[in-house]
């Protein structure tokens, strides 16, 4: 599934328009959230949008990047608002959740800002998480 | 079309819809492979109205299963995708091996050794060690 323009003329504006409205999103996305919830949601405000279309015209962004849109977003937004997030190690690896994932019987509360001075965020863009309070997953070595 | 063009051509197909890695280049041919993202090549022919055509199934090294399909391309002529589907716990990763003409067993067993020790397959193990 993509969504998709009118006019690919002004595909580079509507994109920064989506991930501005995606940001938008997330300050007004019903609490209490997760990922999925909120990537529902931000479809919503898409879908509502007369600008952007699905399937229909030029192609911006497929689905798969919009959820990783979606995560990026959320983890700027933690980052500004200098909320927790909640970690959960795994080897070499860091895998970073928000809000708190409930699955987990034992996860550790974290600032942003100390995870992304201190470790190596993996690109991981185009992969859609199984778990989706998954916003990230940091290496401990950098 | 000569292979350092068609190379070129691979290349500049990253900047599609899907990433495009180089494995190997060869005199007559070149490896590589494309990450398809959250869907399979059905799906993705589907999304782009791609030409597709299934042609055959493989079982190759330690039973990892290959679905093979010819990618009529408007400019690189026939393109021979051999789909690997691989479950993760944490993420699933669809990629097609492609090559400018059909490989042998014994070549396709080789696209996919130079594709598990690829970075993207690297990661996927670190990511989901359970694979």
């Amino acid at each position: 599934m993509f969504i998709t323009i009118k006019n690919e003329e002004y595909a580079e504006e509507l994109t920064g328009q989506l991930r501005l409205l995606i940001n938008r999103s997330i300050e007004n996305v019903p609490i209490p959230f997760n990922t999925e919830t909120l990537i529902q949601f931000c479809l919503l405000k898409i879908k509502q949008d007369k600008r952007f279309s699905f399937n229909d015209g030029a192609p911006i962004l497929r689905f798969s990047e919009l959820a990783d849109m979606a995560r990026e977003e959320l983890e700027w937004h933690i980052l500004i608002k200098k909320k927790s997030v909640f970690v959960v190690p795994q080897g070499d690896l860091l895998k970073v959740f928000h809000p708190y994932p409930m699955q987990c019987e034992r996860a550790f509360e974290f600032s942003m800002q100390s995870l992304r001075e201190n470790y190596n965020r993996l690109k991981l863009n185009g992969k859609i998480f199984k778990d989706f309070n998954l916003i990230a997953i940091f290496s401990l070595t950098n | 079309m000569e292979t350092k063009e068609k190379i070129q051509k691979i290349k500049f197909l990253a900047h599609e819809n899907v990433d495009v890695v180089i494995l190997e280049e060869q005199e007559d041919n070149i490896l590589f492979f494309a990450e398809t993202g959250y869907s399979d090549l059905e799906m993705l022919k589907y999304e782009n109205k791609l030409r597709f055509e299934k042609f055959e199934d493989y079982v190759v090294l330690n039973n990892y299963n290959l679905k093979g399909y010819i990618y009529k391309s408007k400019s690189l002529g026939d393109v021979y995708l051999y789909e690997l589907s691989l479950k993760g716990e944490v993420y699933d990763l669809h990629v097609a091996l492609g090559s400018l003409k059909k490989l042998t067993y014994k070549e396709l067993a080789q696209a996919l050794k130079l594709f598990l020790v690829s970075e993207e397959f690297t990661l996927f193990t670190t990511v989901n060690p359970s694979v």
